[in-house]
C-alpha cells in the first residue's frame, strides 16, 4: 500500500461526493425521491446514490488487476464519499441554508441517509450501503469477462423498465402490467424475473457474437433490417406507432420525427458541405412561423385555413419556401464570407441571430492541397468493413470524400482508428492536429 | 496553406451574384438608418440632455462589455477558440455576490463601509468567477485539446447550458435584486453615481490587465502562447499554466462585469448570462478578436450604438418602444461585421496564422 495509491482512491471519493452534492443542491436527488423504480423502496434517488457510489468504487478500482486490491480500494472510495454524502446531510440540518440553496432541506438530508435521518442508524445505513456498493463494483468489475458486463447491463435495463412504468404501462396486456408492476414502480417479483430475463439475453448475445461484445461496434440498423420488404415492415411499424402507442409515445414519436428531419437536414449541410450551420433550427422556425400565421385566425385574416387544409395545400408549400428562400439568402451572405478568420464567430453571429443564421463553416473548397489529396479519408481513415456503412447515406466507397467523410464519421472507433491517435478519439469528424494535407478534407473546420 | 483573400474566389458568376445581394443588403440597411436617423432628429422628440444620457448609458454598459469581451479575446488569442461558457462565468459571478451583497446589506455593514463592501464584492465575485472558469477549462477543454475545432466548441455550448441550470438548480429561477448601496444613489453632473462607479472599475481593471500583460512573467507567457504556441511551449512556456491563467484573468474580469452588471441593472438571475455573453463576443467580433484594445473599442462602440440607436433610427419612422429592438441592431452590426469586414474594426492582431 502506498500513499500514492491511498490518496487517488480518496480523491476520486472525493469526486464522487462532490458528484453528490452537486445532483443534491440542484435537486436532482430530492426531485426523483418519490420516484419508485423497485419495490416500495428503491427510488430513482437512491439507485442515483448508489450508482454514484459503486462508480467512485470502479473508478478507482479499475487499475488493480487483483480482486481483493480491486475492493478494498474501491471500497475505499465509495466510504469517502458516502461520508461526505453524510457530512451535506448533517449541514443541511444543522445549518438553514434554505436562503441561498433552494434544494437544502430537511428532507434532502432524509433521502441522503437513505431515508433514517441523521442519526447513528443512518449514518451507519449510509456507510454499510456505500460499502456494499463498493464491493458489488468491485466483485463486478473483478468478475471474468463476459458475467461483469451482462450482469450490469441487466441491471440498467431492469431499472430502466421501472423508470418506464408510465409509458410501457398502456402498450403491454394488463396481465403482464399487473405482473410486473406494482402500483408505483417494478414488483419484486417482476424485476427479478426481468433482471434472469435480461442476464439471459445480454449473455446469449455475447455468446452469439464469439467474443466480448463490446468490443464489435453494433451496426446502428440490424442487417436484415436492409432488405426492402423490412424496410417497409419498419416503416409501417413506425407509421401506426399512433394507433397503439397512446398518447405520450405519439409525443415523443413525433418529436423523435422532427429531430431525424432537422438532423437529416444538417447533416446535408455540415456532412455534405462542410458547413456548421448552429444556426440551422431558425429556419425550423421560418417554417413554423409561416404556417401559423397561414393558419391562424388573428393574423392572417383573409387567408386562414384549416390546419390540415393548409398541410395540403399550398401553405404548407409556401412555409417550406419561405424556409427555403430565407435559407438561399442567408447562404448568399455565407458564400461571400470567405475570410479565413473567425470561423467560430460566425458559428455564433449564427446562432445568436436568426437572420443571420446561415452556414458558418466555409470550407476552402480549392485549397491547393485538396485537389492532389482527393480521398484522404478514404485512403487513410475510411473503414471499408462492413461494420461500418450502417449509416452511411453515399452508397459508392471513396468515391467522394465527402462519402468518405460520412462513413468514417458513421464508425467512431472502428478499424480505422489505428491510424491516428487523435482520429480514434474524435472519430475522424475531422482533420487532426498538425496534418498538412488533412485540413483540406471537405469536413475539416478550420 | 496560403491564404486566399474574399476577392480571389469570386470567379464563378453565382458568387458575384451572391456577393451583389449582400452587398444591396448592405446598402439598404445604411440606407434604413440613415433616413430614420434624419428623420428622427428632424421630429425633435428628444433633448440634447437626453441624447447625452443615452451616450453616458451607453459607454457604461460598454464598458461591461468590454471587460466580458476581453476574456473571449484573450482565450481566442491563446487557443483560437471561442469560450462560449464565459457569458455564463459572468453570470455566476453576478448570482454568487448577490448573497454576499444581501448579507452584508441586512447585516447593515454595506451602510456603514459601503466602499469595503463594494471592493469586498467586487473581488469575491472575480474569485467565484475565476473558479468557474478555470473549472471548465480544466474539466470542458483541456481534455479536447487537439481537438477538431468543432468539438471544443460544441462543449462550450454544452457547458453554458450546464452552468447555467445548475445555478437555476442551486439558487431558484428567480429574479433576485441586489442592495442598493447608498453613495452610489443619485446623480454627479451629468452621470449616475452608478455609473461613475463602472466606469472607475472598468478603467482600473483594464488598467491591472495591461499592467498584468506588459510587466509579469505571466503576462508575457500569455502573450508568447498568443504569438505562436509551439515556439512558446519549445522556449519553455508552460503552456497550459498560460491557458489556465488566461481563463482565471478573464475569468475574475467576467466576475467584476458581473457586479458592475448587477450595480447598474440592479436583477440578476440564471440566464442574465446569455445576452451579455454575445453581446460581449459581438464586441470582441466588432474590435477584431484576439485584440485588446479591439474588444475594448468595439465594447464601447456597441454599448453606444445599442444606447443611442434605437431611437436615432428607428424613432423617425414611429416605431413604439424602439428599444427593444436594441438586440437586432447589435446582431445586425455582428453579421455586418462580419460580411464585411471580418477582421473587425482594428483589425485582428493575434490572427496572424491559422491553426487547427
Amino acid at each position: 500500500m502506498s500513499l500514492a495509491t491511498l490518496r487517488r482512491a480518496l480523491f476520486i471519493g472525493l469526486l464522487g461526493g462532490i458528484a453528490v452534492w452537486h445532483l443534491s443542491l440542484v435537486g436532482l436527488i430530492p426531485a426523483f425521491a418519490q420516484r419508485r423504480l423497485i419495490g416500495e423502496t428503491l427510488t430513482f434517488s437512491y439507485a442515483l446514490l448508489v450508482a454514484l457510489f459503486a462508480l467512485a468504487a470502479h473508478a478507482t478500482g479499475r487499475r488493480y488487476p487483483g480482486a481483493l486490491q480491486r475492493v478494498a480500494w474501491g471500497t475505499l472510495s465509495a466510504l469517502t464519499a458516502g461520508l461526505l454524502v453524510l457530512a451535506l446531510a448533517f449541514v443541511v440540518t444543522q445549518v438553514n441554508l434554505r436562503q441561498i440553496f433552494l434544494n437544502a432541506t430537511p428532507d434532502l438530508a432524509r433521502v441522503l441517509t437513505f431515508g433514517a435521518g441523521v442519526s447513528p442508524a443512518g449514518i451507519l445505513r449510509t456507510l454499510l450501503i456505500a460499502a456494499v456498493a463498493g464491493i458489488i463494483s468491485g466483485v463486478v468489475g473483478a468478475a471474468p469477462a463476459p458475467w461483469g458486463r451482462v450482469s450490469v447491463s441487466a441491471a440498467l435495463a431492469t431499472l430502466l423498465l421501472g423508470l418506464l412504468r408510465d409509458v410501457l404501462g398502456p402498450i403491454l396486456p394488463s396481465g403482464l402490467v399487473s405482473f410486473l408492476y406494482g402500483p408505483a414502480g417494478l414488483s419484486v417479483p417482476g424485476a427479478v424475473v426481468i433482471f434472469v430475463l435480461f442476464f439471459l439475453l445480454f449473455a446469449l448475445r455475447w455468446s452469439l457474437s464469439g467474443r466480448a461484445g463490446a468490443e464489435r461496434p453494433v451496426a446502428f440498423v440490424p442487417s436484415p433490417a436492409r432488405g426492402p420488404l423490412a424496410r417497409l415492415v419498419v416503416i409501417l411499424l413506425l407509421a401506426s406507432v399512433p394507433l397503439w402507442a397512446g398518447l405520450f409515445l405519439s409525443n415523443v414519436a413525433d418529436f423523435v420525427g422532427f429531430y431525424i428531419l432537422m438532423g437529416l437536414g444538417l447533416n446535408l449541410v455540415l456532412g455534405f458541405a462542410g458547413l456548421l450551420d448552429l444556426g440551422y433550427v431558425a429556419f425550423f422556425a421560418v417554417g413554423a412561423y409561416t404556417m401559423a400565421v397561414l393558419t391562424s385566425p388573428e393574423i392572417g385574416q383573409r387567408f386562414t385555413l384549416d390546419f390540415w387544409v393548409a398541410l395540403r395545400s399550398r401553405s404548407f408549400s409556401r412555409s417550406v419556401l419561405a424556409s427555403w428562400s430565407v435559407y438561399r439568402s442567408c447562404g448568399c451572405a455565407v458564400i461571400t464570407w470567405r475570410s479565413p478568420h473567425s470561423d467560430s464567430a460566425r458559428s455564433s453571429a449564427c446562432s445568436s441571430f436568426p437572420i443571420g443564421s446561415s452556414p458558418i463553416w466555409v470550407v476552402r473548397r480549392e485549397s491547393p492541397a485538396s485537389r492532389g489529396h482527393k480521398s484522404v479519408l478514404s485512403a487513410s481513415t475510411a473503414p471499408r468493413s462492413s461494420t461500418s456503412s450502417s449509416f452511411s447515406l453515399v452508397s459508392s466507397p471513396g468515391s467522394s470524400p465527402f462519402a468518405c467523410a460520412t462513413r468514417a464519421s458513421a464508425a467512431p472507433g472502428s478499424r480505422s482508428a489505428k491510424t491516428s491517435s487523435s482520429l480514434k478519439r474524435w472519430g475522424s469528424i475531422a482533420s487532426p492536429p498538425n496534418s498538412r494535407h488533412s485540413r483540406s478534407v471537405p469536413l475539416s473546420v478550420d | 496553406v496560403a491564404i486566399a483573400t474574399p476577392r480571389s474566389f469570386l470567379s464563378g458568376r453565382r458568387l458575384e451574384a451572391s456577393q451583389l445581394i449582400v452587398w444591396t443588403i448592405g446598402a439598404v440597411l445604411l440606407g434604413i438608418v440613415f433616413v430614420g436617423s434624419v428623420l428622427t432628429l428632424r421630429a425633435g422628440h428628444y433633448t440634447a440632455a437626453q441624447w447625452r444620457d443615452f451616450i453616458v448609458f451607453g459607454i457604461a454598459q460598454g464598458s461591461i462589455y468590454a471587460l466580458i469581451a476581453l476574456g473571449y479575446t484573450m482565450v481566442y488569442g491563446v487557443l483560437r477558440m471561442i469560450n462560449f461558457a464565459h457569458g455564463e462565468v459572468f453570470m455566476s459571478g453576478a448570482m454568487t455576490t448577490f448573497f454576499l451583497a444581501d448579507y452584508l446589506n441586512r447585516s447593515g455593514f454595506l451602510k456603514a463601509h459601503p466602499w469595503i463592501s463594494l471592493i469586498a464584492m467586487l473581488l469575491f465575485s472575480g474569485l467565484v468567477s475565476m473558479t468557474i472558469a478555470v473549472l471548465v477549462e480544466r474539466i470542458a477543454y483541456r481534455p479536447l485539446r487537439g481537438a477538431p475545432r468543432l468539438v471544443p466548441l460544441i462543449t462550450a455550448v454544452g457547458a453554458s447550458f450546464f452552468l447555467q441550470y445548475t445555478f437555476r438548480g442551486l439558487f431558484g429561477s428567480g429574479v433576485r435584486a441586489y442592495p442598493a448601496i447608498p453613495v452610489l444613489q443619485g446623480k454627479l453632473w451629468v452621470f449616475q453615481k452608478t455609473q461613475i462607479a463602472v466606469f472607475v472599475g472598468v478603467a482600473i481593471t483594464l488598467l491591472l490587465l495591461v499592467l498584468f500583460l506588459q510587466r509579469t512573467r505571466a503576462g508575457l507567457a500569455i502573450r508568447a502562447v498568443a504569438e505562436d504556441r509551439e515556439a512558446a511551449a519549445l522556449m519553455g512556456v508552460d503552456v497550459d499554466r498560460a491557458i489556465v491563467t488566461t481563463f482565471a484573468v478573464g475569468g475574475f474580469m467576467a466576475g467584476i462585469a458581473g457586479v458592475l452588471y448587477a450595480l447598474v441593472f440592479i436583477q440578476v438571475q440564471f440566464f442574465m448570462g446569455f445576452l451579455p455573453g454575445i453581446k460581449a463576443f459581438t464586441a470582441a467580433v466588432l474590435g477584431g478578436i484576439g485584440n485588446l484594445p479591439g474588444a475594448t473599442v468595439g465594447g464601447l462602440v456597441l454599448g453606444i450604438i445599442e444606447s443611442v440607436g434605437p431611437s436615432l433610427f428607428f424613432d423617425g419612422y414611429g416605431i413604439r418602444a424602439a428599444h427593444q429592438l436594441k438586440d437586432v441592431i447589435a446582431f445586425t452590426i455582428l453579421v455586418l461585421i462580419l460580411i464585411f469586414r471580418p477582421t473587425g474594426i482594428l483589425g485582428e492582431r493575434l490572427g496572424g496564422e491559422e491553426r487547427v
